[in-house]
């Protein structure tokens, strides 16, 4: 198996600096403004939404929360995870079952509001679901890496559906199970709010984790292994919690995806599901919490934010005949592909004038160090040559070395090995 | 005339300069060494020449033409092909391959293809004892041959050598630089860079760079006359 | 050596494995036959995904898609009344079109970027493929007819039949193709000199540059013929399913076609050849067990659905985990 070192490094997350400027307290002052209006505005229009917006919202959110699981794999790890269906499907299922079959709240027996004790324990077992897979494939993640676990995950999704959704007493078979919600969030608007403040706190615990040590060492191992070994500390396990963080995440999105339409059936979940939230996080800007949340939110209400558009309205629904929904396949794609091209950080690299402002910088369009993305070739030619003219004893120390093979006659295996490390940082881009 | 003139070349990486005003010439049958620290573009230089960079400014003239900013397709087939810092064999093929991909130019002809091998392999008689070995086994000073008769299987004009004694021993470097005298009597003009002060007893010309430019040029031997740049850049007192 | 070894064993596996499943009633013969049949599918793709893997170090997870596409622009010429071979061309032609596209535009924008943001963006791409499809062909199935008809104009079966089990022509026809592809591309990569020239570009891009090679026109020329396989794959694939719906070969072949390969290694072509059959016959095994075994009065399909997913998760886990570089994991 390859052990390339870049398979485990992907787009860097968006980090920012310590900077010198600090806002006066005019600064401040008119930060804090522009942050309390965007906040009032915000609330005030998803308080007054209509029903059936509240109901895209609370997509948008479970959204978010499925692109902050995966944003934890891909963008703090830089594994890729391609079956996220499988385990936000099964938060989903085991949440429904919980209710429908445990509890006795099925609503072929008339009951149709589900109580609040049984509907959070369902949310509770539907997250532990998510827990103990995603620790599997975080075990697995391990020891294999990069490309292969790409593969595993996708092949883990594909079992997902078409054996784990297949056992009848966990879903029903096509019928579905029902997931009635509780009268506390009953209506659409009510679980909404609950959505929304769920992905709140889902932000926070994601905030707070990659300020941990864990999140600070998972970061440094996805940059290098060796720095990571040198951290000296239990970076494997630290791992396993990011893969199971991202498997609560993961749980919980699934349950309130199940309650958000009250049943659960199998072909919400499919293999194209779980590629399109991979391409939301990377739109959104891998490693970016909020670039993560927007991007996902856009792609949850691209299809109603069209249906707004009339004139596009009419193009697709007349002229074309199709569902909007089917616009999101090709022009989600479409846009991840520009973004890894054209924009690589994404949306949160696009606004990131904006929050780097309100977050207190100066105004700029071109942050310090961002004029032109630094290459990972670049950074990497340069750690080689600060090497070569600082420490020469390390110079030395090779050339003895392979003076001592030469002498030998042995295979020069070792020089092979840096030398295919110096090949990728010689790649001289023209 | 020169069968290479570099005049006021300026090159770098994004937006870092390198070389800046660089000019020197190469006469036909000439071996030239290329000296100065790490660092001092020695090897921007070289892949400038082979147009792997691509030149900010000034002119490259090869053999009468004027070949600034040239593709290294069409630079190889004029006859100037580098042998890189860093041997950079092709580790899973074995050595007969290596020097089958060398020999690219020539692919269409078999019969000059086997003419031009057997004709490198008399430089480096120990490639042939492991014809068929993969070359990322070979051991440091067995790459750099194998790199150096793969590049003369593009049948150069001028070969430019970086760092051919990097890491080897001072036998194996002795054997390299005699190999490489060898070549340039049979006909081939050489530019060799180096940090290892032995190359200039093969030398007809030096040049010494620093900071992208070139301060001081002589013959060979002259160099070693000079003790403060003998200090500065071969760090040998000879 | 090692793959005329490693094939030896396993054809004798394949013979004992019959011998033995002649002994049983209602055995696995059939489905061991039909197997090696479904193999040379899985292998034609897998054929492509070690070729990108060899060329480029990139996992190619749009290779099914070349497939599905390849199907939908055979089925179009058809309906339109042009004769299938016509058809043939015209699924062929357009898909090396998609295949120089996707080269042009995604790949060779990010051959400086990490492998595994080209995996993802080969992902956007198939994904892309698939929306396509849907937005232009539309959700619901097509059929799409073989080369050969399965039964003549009287009704009796064309083709041969094996173990009472009649094997359509389609079957064979892809058996050959594979056979006689896996061994041009042997051939391609250890004989010719762009065949070298691929691998050197593979091992070393900077070098290959150095050596005068135009490294575009390898990549170029790898998703040229990575798309012609997905195509071929595809065109032979589809109208044994009998339904043509998209994202098809994503859903039905990239994953065992993807195991397979990694069986063999994943650089190896005569790997992805063996692994492909292998994999094949290991997902139709387990079809049989499926229905074949009970755990108390359930058929074991029932407990377990999906027993052959179930199977190629584990082969695959079990070859990562123990032997990463595949049963002939050297380049070949
Ligand atoms: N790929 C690269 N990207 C950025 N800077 C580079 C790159 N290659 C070389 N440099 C810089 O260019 C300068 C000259 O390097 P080089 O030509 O390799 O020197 P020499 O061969 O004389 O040691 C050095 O300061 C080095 O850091
Ligand atoms: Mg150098």
């Amino acid at each position: 198996m390859s052990t390339q070192t870049d398979e485990t490094q992907t787009i860097s997350p968006v980090a920012s600096e310590p900077s010198r400027f600090r806002p006066s307290t005019r600064g401040w002052a008119i930060r804090l403004v522009v942050i309390a209006l965007l906040a009032v505005v915000t609330v005030w229009r998803v308080a007054t939404v209509q029903p059936l917006w509240a109901d895209h919202i609370s997509l948008a959110a479970i959204f978010a929360i499925i692109g902050l699981s995966l944003n934890i794999v891909l963008g703090y790890t830089g594994q890729v995870s391609l079956g996220h269906h499988a385990f936000v499907g099964l938060g989903a299922f085991i949440a429904a079952h919980h209710i429908t079959e445990r509890a006795g709240c099925a609503p072929e027996e008339g009951c149709i509001e589900s109580s609040l004790g049984t509907f959070s324990v369902a949310i509770l077992l539907a997250i532990l679901s998510g827990v103990i897979s995603a620790g599997l494939l975080g075990m697995v993640a391990l020891r294999i890496k990069g490309l292969y676990l790409a593969l595993i995950t996708l092949t883990y999704g594909f079992v997902a559906v078409n054996s784990i959704f297949e056992i009848s007493s966990l879903t029903r078979g096509g019928a579905g199970m029902p997931a009635p919600r509780p009268a506390t969030f009953f209506s659409d608007h009510k679980y909404m709010v609950l959505c929304l403040g769920l992905l709140g706190v889902c932000m926070f615990i994601d905030w707070r984790f990659l300020r941990s040590k864990m999140g600070r060492a998972v970061l440094a191992v996805k940059s290098s292994e060796a720095v990571a070994a040198s951290y000296a500390v239990n970076v494997t396990a630290y791992k396993l919690m990011a893969f199971m963080l991202s498997g609560a995440f993961a749980g919980l999105a699934g349950a309130l995806f199940a309650f958000r339409r009250q049943i659960v059936v199998a072909p919400d979940f499919s293999f194209s599901t779980a590629l399109l939230w991979v391409l939301m996080v990377v739109v959104g800007g891998l490693g970016s919490r909020l670039g993560v949340v927007i991007g996902s939110m856009f792609f949850a209400l691209f299809p109603f934010l069209i249906q707004l558009v009339g004139f596009l309205n009419d193009f697709l629904a007349n002229t074309l005949q199709r569902d909007p929904e089917e616009l999101t396949l090709v022009i989600g794609p479409f846009l991840a592909l520009l973004t890894m091209i054209q924009f690589p950080g994404g949306i949160a690299e696009q606004i990131s004038p904006i929050t780097r402002w309100l977050g207190g910088d100066r105004f700029t369009m071109h942050p310090e160090g961002k004029h032109h993305k630094p290459s990972l070739l670049q950074r990497r030619r340069a750690k080689k040559q600060g090497l070569e003219v600082h420490d020469d004893a390390e110079l030395v120390a090779t050339k003895s070395e392979d003076l001592l093979r030469d002498a030998a006659g042995e295979p020069d295996a070792a020089s092979t090995q840096t030398m295919a490390a110096v090949d990728s940082s010689e790649e001289v881009k023209s | 005339m020169s069968l290479l003139e570099v005049q006021e070349l300026s090159a770098g990486y994004g937006s870092l300069p390198v070389l800046q005003g660089l000019s020197f010439k190469i006469e036909e049958g000439e071996t030239a060494v290329l000296l100065g620290l790490n660092g001092a573009g020695k090897t921007t230089t070289v892949l400038c020449l082979a147009g792997l960079i691509k030149p900010w400014g000034g002119k490259i003239t090869f053999d009468g033409k004027n070949v600034t900013g040239w593709d290294p397709r069409k630079l190889v087939a004029e006859g100037i092909v580098l042998v890189p810092e860093g041997r950079h064999v092709f580790p899973e093929l074995t050595i007969a391959q290596n020097l089958r991909i060398g020999a690219w130019p020539y692919r269409r002809d078999r019969k000059h293809t086997r003419a031009i091998v057997e004709q490198a392999v008399e430089y480096f008689p120990r490639l042939q004892e492991r014809w068929t070995q993969l070359a990322g086994t070979l051991s440091g000073g067995e790459q750099q041959m194998l790199a150096i008769a793969r590049g003369l299987m593009a049948r150069p004009k001028i070969l430019l050598i970086d760092e051919s004694s990097l890491g080897l021993s001072p036998k194996l470097t002795k054997t390299v630089f005699e190999v490489v005298q060898k070549i340039n009597s049979d006909g081939t003009t050489v530019l060799m860079v180096e940090q290892n002060a032995g190359v200039l007893k093969i030398a007809d010309r030096a040049f010494v760079m620093e900071k992208g430019t070139l301060v001081y040029e002589g013959q060979g031997g002259e160099i070693l006359d000079h003790a403060e740049i003998r200090e500065a850049y071969l760090g040998a007192p000879a | 050596m090692r793959t005329t070894i490693v094939s030896a064993v396993l054809v004798v596996l394949l013979g004992l494995g019959l011998l033995v499943g002649a002994g049983v009633e209602n055995g696995p013969n059939p489905f061991i036959t039909l197997g090696v049949m479904n193999g040379a599918v899985f292998g034609l793709v897998a054929l492509g995904l070690v070729l990108v893997y060899k060329g480029t170090r990139v996992f190619n997870f749009a290779q099914g898609e070349f497939g599905t596409i390849a199907a939908y622009l055979l089925f179009l010429s058809i309906n339109r009344g042009w004769p299938y071979w016509v058809g043939i061309l015209v699924a062929l032609a357009g898909t090396v079109l998609i295949g120089l596209v996707l080269e042009r535009g995604v790949i060779r924008p990010l051959i400086n970027a990490p492998r595994i943001n080209v995996l993802v963006a080969t992902i956007a791409a198939a994904l892309f493929m698939i929306g396509m499809e849907i937005l232009i062909a539309r959700i619901e199935p097509r059929s799409l007819s073989p080369i050969i008809a399965a039964v003549d104009s009287s009704g009796n079966p064309n083709g041969v039949t094996v173990f009472n089990l009649p094997i359509e022509p389609q079957r064979l026809i892809a058996l050959g193709v594979l056979l006689s592809l896996g061994g041009v591309l042997a051939w391609f990569f250890s004989k010719t000199d762009l065949g070298l020239a691929v691998l050197a570009t593979s091992q070393d891009a900077f070098a290959t540059r150095v050596m005068g090679i135009g490294i575009e026109r390898m990549s170029r020329f790898i998703w040229v013929s990575a798309a012609l396989l997905g195509a071929i794959a595809g065109i032979l694939y589809v109208p044994l399913t009998g339904a043509l719906t998209p994202a098809v070969m994503t859903s039905n072949i990239l994953i065992p076609a993807f195991t397979g390969a990694v069986i063999g290694g994943m650089t190896s072509l005569p790997g992805a050849f063996v692994g492909g059959i292998v994999i094949g016959v290991v997902q139709s095994v387990g079809l049989w067990a499926g229905g074949h075994f009970t755990i108390g009065e359930k058929a074991l399909q029932e407990v377990i659905p999906g027993v052959e997913q179930v199977t190629i998760l584990l082969v695959l886990l079990a070859v990562l985990l123990s032997r990463p570089q595949g049963l002939l994991g050297k380049e070949a």
